[in-house]
């Protein structure tokens, strides 16, 4: 028995087409990304969407522990999915989930296209995840993490990966599900892509939808994306900034 | 390949050392290119020319997706570093810490009267005549890699170092 009840409105989308969360059907949650935030890892990101907070860390390129998992000519990429025990309502079992297993895989799968993986023969790289609070496609948000972290830790990258669930309630194809619409909709759609060169990495269907819903859903998701992306290109461009704003800062400490 | 690199021994075998140099893969620094002649396991100990813990400068010869980095110490200044210390920083940053043809290292060296090497590994041995000048540069490299976006930084650093010289 769960502790904490939420509350099903009746309908997901009121009589003015907004959302339980004063969304309309193509407007994303707000989402803040902030780049190197973990200092003993090469590279790392945050990102808070809606009500998710993950935290990403990338390790490598680094020498492959046991050598038999080392590749010959490519990088070994190895990530790692985990939800902490308070991240959702009812305490999650801290033993690691059929479905963190799962998370993994799919995170790593649509991240992989864009490294470049020859670069760093028999090596690896470590991806690691961390849940902080769950609130609906998870998934989405650690990719658009994941990919800034790798950023961040120098390797190379044909683009940064930016994903986004689109989904079907009450009849409608909306934007960035949260965790009561995903729950409770008709479908859920998480694509991930690079959307420099326009290429889905990353597309899951969980639900019901007719052909023209799909195409429909699958369009609302690259609108959003897209708006992703700046904020993750702009995320990267901060971060220099940032740190030439804080020097400056320090130098005028010290004079005074 | 020709890249100078700072590497730390860490193993040896018989006719040959494992260096760490900063990166995903140990490169290996074989006996005949360090002695120039054959090595015979049987009469000479490795240890007695570079032991472990040791630090060296010397070059990468060979380095493919299929071979470990291969060192050899032939050239200016390869070869055992005593004394002085190790500054690690980012390997992305080396380029603007040695500048265009250098400007930014040869600023540096003229104004602080001190050695440096810089390994393409992102690790510069530093070594002056007194415990201050050392610490000046790493303050230096510091701010070299933090700000290595930023235009106008060699004159940023030029005006540091006399700045904090003067106080000296």
């Amino acid at each position: 028995m769960a502790l904490f009840k939420y509350e099903v409105p009746e309908k997901l989308i009121d009589d003015k087409g907004f959302r339980m969360d004063k969304r309309k059907f193509d407007e994303l949650r707000p989402i803040s990304l902030k780049m190197g935030v973990l200092p003993n890892c090469d590279g790392s990101a945050y990102i808070e969407m809606g009500g998710n907070k993950i935290v990403t860390g990338v390790y490598g390129p680094r020498k492959v522990q046991p050598r038999h998992l080392a590749h010959p000519g490519k990088v070994v990429l190895r990530t790692l999915y985990r939800m902490a025990t308070f991240s959702v309502d009812e305490r999650k079992s801290p033993a690691p989930s059929r479905r963190e297993v799962e998370l993994s895989m799919v995170i790593r799968n649509s991240l992989l296209p864009a490294i470049f993986v020859t670069y760093y023969p028999k090596t690896l790289i470590d991806i690691t995840i961390q849940v902080l609070a769950a609130d609906g496609g998870t998934r989405c948000a650690c990719i658009c993490a994941a990919s800034l972290a790798l950023a961040d830790a120098g390797i190379a990258l044909r683009d940064l990966v930016t994903a986004v669930a689109v989904g079907k309630i009450d009849g409608q194809i909306v934007l960035d599900l949260n965790d009561i619409e995903d729950k409770e909709g008709q479908a859920d759609l998480p694509i991930a892509m690079m959307p420099q060169s326009n290429k889905i990495t990353l597309l899951q269907f969980d639900g019901k939808m007719s052909k023209p819903e799909f195409m429909e859903a699958i369009n609302l998701g690259i609108k959003g994306m897209q708006e992703i992306y700046n904020l993750q290109q702009e995320t990267i461009r901060t971060k220099f900034i940032d740190q030439s704003a804080k020097e400056e800062e320090e130098q005028e400490l010290q004079e005074e | 390949m020709g890249d100078l690199v700072i590497g730390k021994i860490i193993n040896t075998t018989i006719v040959s050392w494992k260096v760490d140099i900063n990166s995903a893969y140990t490169a290996t620094l074989h006996a005949t290119t360090v002695l120039d002649r054959s090595f015979n396991p049987t009469k000479d100990d490795i240890r007695r020319h570079f032991d472990i813990g040791e630090i060296l400068a010397a070059e990468i010869t060979a380095f493919n997706r299929t071979r470990d980095p291969v060192l050899s110490l032939r050239g200016r200044g390869l070869g055992k570093l005593r004394g002085g210390r190790i500054i690690n920083i980012i390997s992305a940053k080396v380029p603007r810490l040695i500048g265009r043809k250098g400007s930014m290292i040869n600023l540096i060296k003229t104004e602080t009267n001190c050695r440096l090497m810089i390994g393409q590994n992102g690790r510069v041995w530093v070594s002056g005549k007194t415990l201050e000048s050392e610490l000046l540069i790493d303050k230096l490299i510091r701010k070299i890699e933090r700000e290595s976006h930023t235009s106008g930084l060699t004159d940023r650093i030029k005006d540091l170092i006399h700045e904090e010289l003067k106080k000296s």
